[in-house]
């Protein structure tokens, strides 16, 4: 279809929008709704951190808390128990390379899959190996961007980290979380994106929000987790001393 | 305190028992109960099924009828929720094309209660001396729930009774299908409904099933005697005054 | 073969009373349905009840005025959101039918060359059709959300909004992969789970082309939002080279700060969850080809009658629908006959209000009758649609296009496609291309001409007190001749549609009203003025011994 007859689509529909509104043109912006207040949610003597785990644990996840490196390895370690061979895919994140992790895990046995960006190009081939490859690990280890305390979710911001197929392909997503990084809830989150580089700047082209694993009850209305993503989330909220 | 009677054509063809209770319950209650028997429907049966123009006519008689009785009573007072309904709220809409019939809608209106309603909002009579020996549960009725907000009152006064077993059911707030033509449209469907509402009946193991709408109770009680069940359908008015029926 | 898209072929709104009969005999549905929406509904019921009743009161109230001012606006809103995409890197389509947009939809996947695609659940797409249609074109589209992939592959429609296999059993499932599949059958659901896992996998990891619904369109950023949790949504927009997503023309909202509203109140009345695993906001195209995700992105906006709800001040409201399905799982029909019965893509009440409007009153004339108007549908909606007021609306629009006086424009389409078919031979006798005989149809226009002239009798019995008794005592008077009655029961009146399942009361010897003239001696109104001498003479005759 070409450009030209694509707008006169898009002309017409909007004409006849306005008809059966009983307007006559678009013109100038409509009043704006008064803003609305969904109040951060009340912190009932929890901590963000605090209500954050316990919500990600109603909604599935698990969350353990780790001060070292050290204990990030460990935690890692233990749930490669059956298989301590078994490839795990990490991501390129700020924290994971301050941690050295990808260095810790392959010290420890593991397996480490190169990320995206280490593969040989950013053509479609490339892209296909490496997604087959993902396809095969065991376990990926990402950081998050930010969480939102009162659900339980993590949130995935494309353009940074090279974390969005980490944190989906592998049957286990461990996901390190600064605590600073929680929010009390979307409302907030998502006003400080809009200020930031949603405004007209360049937003990102994927905010993921993560709350547990994967899951369905679309058999007889029984749940069954890891149908399309990850079986199990882990959450590692790391506060080091 | 004087009002008069909206009784429903329902309830003055099938079930004048229930408009005979009403009446001796209220004049025992010190109320000054009349009656225009000029009244007929309040045409929700045609509005329902489509019908605008034959409803407009019945509401536009029956709005005549409450406004001359309104200038000698305080309330007019009926044992259904859906028939208030019909005149509280959907009278206004099919007059919205005629500012003075939309304007005496809204009048009536206001003075208009459904009996539960009536006793507890504005008698502020929860017991009315009654007493029942037994197992009552209690089923609300579509439009008095939802379009009335009529949930409290009728509980408050089952369980000001003497004597009384009151037990909630499940899915008390459930439809029991009648939804008046729709009982014949699809009388499959309806019974169905009607059966998942005389299962939770019976669950509940009450032994009288209480309702604010005759309709309801015709459904209801249709089952239920169809399958020979034991369980009694009465009417709050009728279940307020069956101490008195000894 | 026919070439029309399946959506038109499986229409069956007109069979309703008959797909309602054989579904409350299905006693695997019955339980199923039983089952699920009664978890459904506890689920949204806790909730609702953790937030709070004030507070959800609140967010139903906002999500209703913000659907409201979209609306109210939409061509505002949707101008700056498709701006929004391009200015982003996207590609917007505008479609103002269903063809249209599963052509531009073929043809963008045979321009980069592919014979399949991967898809997540989208009403949308059932709605035009567009699987058979990209099949015709030579394109397989692959269900990839569980309950959908279920269903494709039984050949059947999705049942339910949100839970597309509702009525099958897990038996129905293993014996459905066993054959399909050609495993080994189990029936351990955790199985055949990861077997569709494995197999869609495969599937995800070929696919050129991924193509999703869109649960908001958010005009301020040109971001489309994508809800769900299985996980499948986020691998059909991140795997595949090319990212369509179709959406009609009311997804709109305008900024950020409103989709948390809707996310609140979503999550919460389909499935009873605070939040679901995956919310995927995606906006344009990535800023370097190094990133993660697709290549390319498109929009599809489509028309496909809305449009035309949107000129309908009473109906444009159930425009706001979010798809949540709560309408369903509270509705005491649905619940008893589930969603195959009505007949086209949208079961429910919110079905039985949308499909007489998309593809004609005529054609889905039963849907909106279909009702006991108990307003639990209105009770649930998120956005505060009048579900119930516009059923009796749509009850009104029905009746009013079925004048009995001229019944020349009454289901004139059909008349035409019969007159033709018989001329040119074929098709076959003298069905309508829903399967409808000329003789059920005859009878159908018959009862509506009885129904007519019923009511219009009644309103004139009603609106004299005279002519009121005087049916009354007719009525009585049918009922003791010609009424039936259980052994010792009282003669009612015969009435075989209430009869079949439930016992009748009688019509009281004496009304109410009768009882009030006799005991008060003091008959008022009509009567009063006319009769007075009369009726107290007749009272005296009664007294006396």
């Amino acid at each position: 279809m070409s450009m030209e007859s694509s707008s006169q689509s898009r002309e017409r529909m909007l004409s006849r929008i306005r008809a059966a509104l009983g307007h006559s043109s678009i013109g100038s912006a409509p009043d704006e709704l008064e803003p609305f207040l969904t109040k951060a949610p009340a912190g009932n003597g929890y901590s963000l951190v605090d209500r954050f785990g316990e919500e990600l644990r109603r909604a599935g996840g698990q969350v353990a808390h780790v001060k070292s490196r050290d204990e990030v390895g460990r935690y890692i370690a233990d749930l490669q128990i059956d298989d301590i061979k078994a490839s795990v895919a990490v991501s390129d994140g700020r924290l994971i390379r301050d941690l050295g992790l990808r260095d810790l895990l392959q010290s420890q046995g593991s397996e480490i899959v190169t990320t995206l960006a280490e593969f040989r190009g950013d053509d479609r081939d490339s892209k296909s190996q490496y997604q087959r490859v993902l396809l095969e690990c065991a376990i990926g280890v990402t950081a998050a961007d930010y969480a939102l305390a009162d659900t339980g979710t993590l949130v995935l911001v494309s353009g940074g980290e090279q974390h969005r197929l980490i944190s989906l392909l592998p049957p286990v997503h461990v996901c390190l979380l600064s605590p600073h990084l929680i929010f009390p809830s979307l409302t907030q989150l998502l006003s400080h994106a809009k200020a930031g580089s949603y405004s007209g700047g360049t937003p990102p082209q994927a905010l993921t929000c993560i709350t547990g694993p994967s899951r369905t009850a679309d058999i007889e209305q029984t749940i069954t987790l890891g149908v399309h993503g990850p079986q199990s989330l882990h959450v590692l909220i790391y506060s080091p001393e | 305190m004087r009002i008069s009677l909206f009784i429903t054509c329902v309830v003055d063809q099938l079930y004048p028992e229930i408009g005979t209770a009403m009446f001796n319950l209220l004049t025992r209650l010190g109320v000054e109960v009349t009656f225009n028997a000029e009244q007929t429907c309040c045409g929700q049966p045609a509005f329902n099924s489509g019908y605008h123009n034959e409803a407009r006519e019945l509401a536009g008689r029956m709005l005549d009828l409450f406004t001359r009785e309104l200038e000698s009573v305080d309330y007019i007072v009926a044992p259904s929720g859906s028939c208030v309904t019909m005149v509280k709220k959907f009278y206004p809409d099919l007059f919205a094309d005629d500012p003075q019939r939309r304007a005496q809608a809204e009048q009536v209106g206001e003075r208009l209660y459904e009996l539960s309603q009536f006793l507890v909002d504005v008698l502020g009579a929860e017991d009315v001396g009654a007493s029942f020996a037994g197992r009552v549960t209690y089923h609300d009725s579509c439009h008095l729930l939802r379009e009335l907000g009529v949930s409290l009152p009728p509980r408050k006064l089952i369980r000001a009774v003497r004597g009384v077993d009151f037990v909630e059911m499940d899915e008390a707030e459930v439809c029991c299908g009648f939804g008046g033509t729709f009982s014949v449209k699809y009388p499959e469907i309806s019974s169905a409904i009607g059966q998942e509402k005389v299962r939770n009946i019976e669950r509940s193991q009450a032994e009288t099933v209480v309702a604010c709408d005759a309709s309801c109770l015709m459904q209801i009680g249709g089952l239920l005697s169809r399958k020979g069940s034991a369980v009694r359908p009465l009417h709050l008015a009728e279940f307020l005054m069956a101490s008195e029926q000894t | 073969m026919s070439t029309v898209p399946d959506s038109k072929l499986q229409r069956q709104p007109q069979s309703f009373a008959e797909n309602a009969r054989r579904a409350l005999v299905n006693r695997p549905l019955q339980q199923a349905l039983s089952i699920a929406t009664g978890k459904a509904t506890s689920a949204r019921h806790a909730a609702v009840a953790e937030v709070g009743a004030e507070n959800w009161e609140l967010l139903r109230k906002r999500a209703h005025a913000i659907k409201a001012q979209t609306i109210n606006n939409l061509d505002f809103y949707l101008d700056k959101f498709s701006s929004n995409v391009e200015r982003q890197g996207g590609h917007v389509f505008w479609a103002e039918t269903a063809d249209e947009a599963c052509d531009y939809i073929a043809e963008l996947a045979h321009r980069h060359g592919l014979n399949e695609i991967v898809k997540s659940k989208s009403m949308m797409t059932e709605e035009i059709g567009l699987n058979h249609a990209l099949a015709v074109a030579g394109i397989e589209a692959i269900e990839t959300d569980l309950g959908e992939y279920i269903v494709q592959l039984a050949g059947e429609r999705p049942s339910h909004i949100n839970m597309p296999a509702i009525h099958k059993t897990r038996g129905d499932v293993a014996d459905l992969f066993a054959e399909k599949l050609g495993v080994e059958r189990t029936e351990e659901i955790p199985q055949m789970t990861a077997l569709a896992r494995r197999v869609l996998r495969a599937r995800f990891a070929e696919a050129g082309m991924g193509l999703t619904g869109v649960n908001y369109a958010i005009a301020d950023t040109g971001t489309i939002v994508l809800v769900e949790n299985e996980g499948n949504i986020r691998l059909t927009t991140s795997l595949p080279a090319v990212h369509v997503a179709v959406m009609g023309i009311e997804k709109v909202i305008p900024g950020l700060e409103d989709l948390d509203v809707f996310l609140k109140l979503l999550s919460r009345s389909a499935s009873g969850q605070k939040m679901t695993s995956y919310v995927s906001l995606l906006t344009g195209v990535k800023s370097s080809r190094a990133e993660e995700g697709p290549d390319e992105f498109h929009v599809v906006i489509v028309d496909n009658g809305r449009i035309k709800i949107l000129a309908d001040e009473h109906l444009r409201e159930s425009l706001y629908c979010i798809r949540c399905g709560a309408c369903l799982n509270v509705c005491p029909v649905y619940r008893k006959i589930g969603g195959h019965a009505y007949g086209w893509v949208y079961p429910g009440p919110i079905g039985a209000v949308l499909t007489p409007q998309m593809i004609g009153l005529d054609q889905a004339a039963a849907l909106p009758f279909a009702s006991s108007l108990c307003g639990a549908c209105g009770d649930v909606c998120p956005v505060k649609i009048k579900l119930p007021e516009m059923l009796l609306h749509l009850r009104h629009k029905v009746k009013e296009a079925e004048p009995p006086e001229s019944r020349t424009h009454y289901h004139s389409k059909e008349d035409t496609s019969e007159a033709l078919g018989s001329l040119n031979g074929f098709r076959h006798k003298s069905e309508n291309s829903d399967g409808q005989s000329a003789w059920s149809r005859s009878r159908k226009r018959l009862s509506n001409v009885f129904e007519h002239l019923g009511f219009r009798l009644w309103a004139i019995a009603m609106t004299n007190s005279q002519r009121y008794q005087a049916a009354a005592r007719l009525a009585r008077l049918a009922q003791a001749v010609a009424g039936r009655r259980k052994a010792n029961g009282p003669r009612v009146l015969p009435m075989p549609r209430w009869t079949a399942t439930r016992d009748l009361p009688p019509l009281a010897r004496r009304s109410f009203r009768e009882q009030w003239l006799e005991s008060s001696g003091e008959p008022t109104g009509d009567m009063a003025r006319q009769d007075a001498t009369h009726l107290k003479e007749s009272q005296r005759a009664e007294q006396t011994p």
